[in-house]
């Protein structure tokens, strides 16, 4: 950790999520030697949210294993982590935010890494107990005590969250109604033959799969069990109902303090906003992706990590572009899926492999251009085509189909191994010899 | 009390002969195609070597390298599960393969080249620095058969060690220092 001049003197973080943890850690390491103060509305310092609907839902992990950072990191790098406290109002003009106990913290330098919330259905009986979503530690220990008297379980969404937790469930022994507004699952992410594989891999498990599924309402019966009944007719009974239907970007408090915001907080490449003094990072942030070529928000880990870097660097007075391929991941059952690059706006798929192999990939691309890959069980390949969409090489569909093309070498890794200042040649020496001993 | 272990290698003393790259993949069972450890030759290659320069004016020199245990390390920087972390007890960096996700992010971000990865799975396999023989108080494998004693591993915040005493005695460089990771595998002068 270099200590030095820090550009401002005292940061405030607003949010606790991953993108919090590794903005300090990378403004310590460029430098920034101020004071830092973490404030997060969560009793929990930023923690991994992904493994909630896999390893933590299912018990096997507890909470310190979901730490993004060991909790000496933050005496390490001496940041006070304010926990279970809010933020209420960011006065621009005077450089403080008010939090909700009244008090006031200054900043010279402010960062937002909101995050998001878990999206709520809005229809009639939304209210009801045992209707739960995942997106905090809180709501997983809501749920979890649950659990081991829950036989059937109906999940709305079918989305990550709502496929990751259906096959936890699945595999606890729990029957479970999967109901999807679209015509496939992760309708944003996939289409083709991953869309047809993910379905039959949830309907081998037994999960029963509606799709084109619009709940209208959820009741409950006099025997306590939740009925979710869908446009058209359907009614579907689960002794809890869990909702994965997305989320929605914390930015009320930068718009109410005139921050520049249009579906998420609006950041440079640099992740500051239209204050010079704020930043922002994370899920919260619409941000611009050379790469892909327009503005994005994006709601992965990959993205709070990689901004919030991005973000302690800008503060450190270290210019350091967040300029890469997005990619998301998810474990269910006994297969990997990884996805690189945005799909949206193809025109074209091209399969690698086969489906039924259990390792196969898609492609997807727009006029013979690569957009985007989704792999099961090839992780070689995730990596090999995320490095050619980093690199904007070209690929041509025939290339990516072909299982003997070896896309490792379309772009290849830069990193050759050597020492800043050579050492002394022979002459330099004085003809001395150059190796063996003196 | 807290130490910070490090690699010192003396390219003056290595001939070469891979017998640490053998050691390691015994030691650690290191699939076929994988390594933790490869020793580069003058132009870098792992495989075909050959000196640099021309007859007479020839030089040969080679060169160890695994995870650097940088005190900075890109790649747990990098590593969105936290798989990666370096430890403040000894300073390596440590690997936890259950919460491995198979990113391979890690791989882009390292500056040594130091990670390989299951075909299979993707989780990412690196240089422990034998972090069970050194729990026992046992030197790595690779610094334990090296015939030339090119590689030497201790504590370089103990003034006593022999490491401490060639960092303090030889001239040294690291590789790839404007990385800025501070790696911690020291190279004494060919």
């Amino acid at each position: 950790m270099t200590e030095g001049k820090a550009p401002g003197d005292c940061l405030v973080v607003v949010g606790g999520g991953q993108a919090a943890a590794q903005l300090v850690e990378v403004a310590r390491q460029n430098g920034f030697a101020g004071q830092i103060t973490l404030v997060s509305d969560e009793e929990f310092l930023p923690y991994q949210r992904p493994p909630l609907s896999k390893q933590y839902l299912n018990g096997v992990h507890d909470t310190d294993w979901l730490l993004y950072r060991p909790r000496e990191f933050y005496s390490k790098f001496r940041v006070d982590a304010l926990l279970g406290r809010r933020v209420e109002e960011i006065d621009r003009e005077n450089r403080r935010v008010k939090m909700n106990d009244g008090s006031i913290l200054a900043y010279d330098k402010l960062a937002l890494t909101t995050g998001t919330r878990a999206r709520m259905l809005e229809v009639p009986g939304r209210d009801l107990d045992r209707i739960y979503s995942i997106r905090t530690i809180a709501d997983v220990e809501r749920l979890r005590p649950q659990l081991p008297s829950v036989k059937r379980a109906v999940i709305i969404g079918a989305g990550f969250i709502g496929l990751e937790t259906g096959a936890v469930l699945t595999q606890m022994g729990i029957d479970v109604v999967l109901l999807g507004s679209s015509t496939r699952l992760l309708p944003r992410i996939v289409a083709g033959d991953m869309a047809e594989f993910l379905l039959d891999q949830h309907l081998k498990q037994g999960v029963e799969v509606v799709l084109n599924a619009q709940v209208i309402a959820i009741d409950q019966q006099d025997d306590g069990q939740l009925t979710v009944h869908v446009a058209g007719g359907g009614s579907y009974a689960g002794d809890v109902v869990l909702v994965g239907i997305g989320a929605i970007a914390n930015v009320e408090l930068a718009e109410a303090c005139g921050l520049q915001c249009d579906n998420g907080i609006v950041v440079d490449e640099f992740a500051t906003t239209s204050d010079p003094n704020i930043v922002a990072a994370g899920d919260c942030t619409n941000h611009p992706n050379p790469l892909v070529g327009r503005r994005i928000r994006l709601e992965t880990v990959h993205n709070a990590v990689e901004q919030g870097r991005t973000a302690g660097a800008t503060i450190a007075g270290v210019n350091l572009p967040y300029i890469q391929t997005p990619w998301v991941w998810s474990d269910q059952y006994k297969f990997r899926f990884q996805s690189a690059g945005i799909a949206e706006g193809f025109d074209t798929t091209v399969l690698r492999g086969t489906v039924g192999s259990g390792k196969f990939s898609v492609f997807y691309y727009v006029e013979g251009k690569l957009l985007a890959v989704s792999c099961i069980n090839q992780p070689h390949i995730f990596a090999a085509v995320r490095r050619i969409l980093n690199g904007q090489a070209e690929l041509k569909p025939e290339e990516a189909a072909d299982p003997l093309f070896d896309l490792s070498r379309v772009q290849s890794k830069m990193n050759y191994l050597e020492f800043d200042i050579p050492w002394p040649t022979k002459e330099e020496k004085g003809r001395r010899l150059t190796w063996g001993h003196d | 009390m807290r130490k910070q272990m490090v690699f010192v290698i003396d390219m003056k003393r290595c001939i070469g002969c891979d017998t640490c790259v053998v050691a390691c993949k015994v030691e650690n069972d290191v699939d076929t195609g994988r390594f933790r450890l490869k020793v580069l030759d003058s132009h870098r290659d792992p495989i075909f070597e050959k000196p640099k320069g021309n007859y007479p004016e020839l030089s040969q020199h080679w060169l160890p390298t695994m995870c650097h245990h940088c005190v900075d390390a890109p790649c747990v920087s990098a590593c969105p599960t936290n798989t990666l972390w370096r430890s403040d007890d000894d300073g390596l960096v440590h690997l936890d393969v259950d919460k491995c996700i198979g990113c391979q992010r890690c791989d882009e971000a390292c500056p040594y080249d130091a990670l390989s990865f299951d075909a299979e799975t993707g989780a990412a396999d690196k240089c422990s620095a034998c972090a069970h023989r050194v729990a026992e108080d046992l030197a790595p494998s690779c610094a334990v058969v090296c015939p030339t004693r090119a590689i030497h591993f201790g504590d370089s915040l103990d003034p006593e060690s022999k490491v401490s005493h060639l960092l303090a005695t030889r001239e040294h460089k690291v590789l790839a220092e404007s990385r800025g990771a501070k790696p911690q595998i020291y190279y004494l002068e060919p």
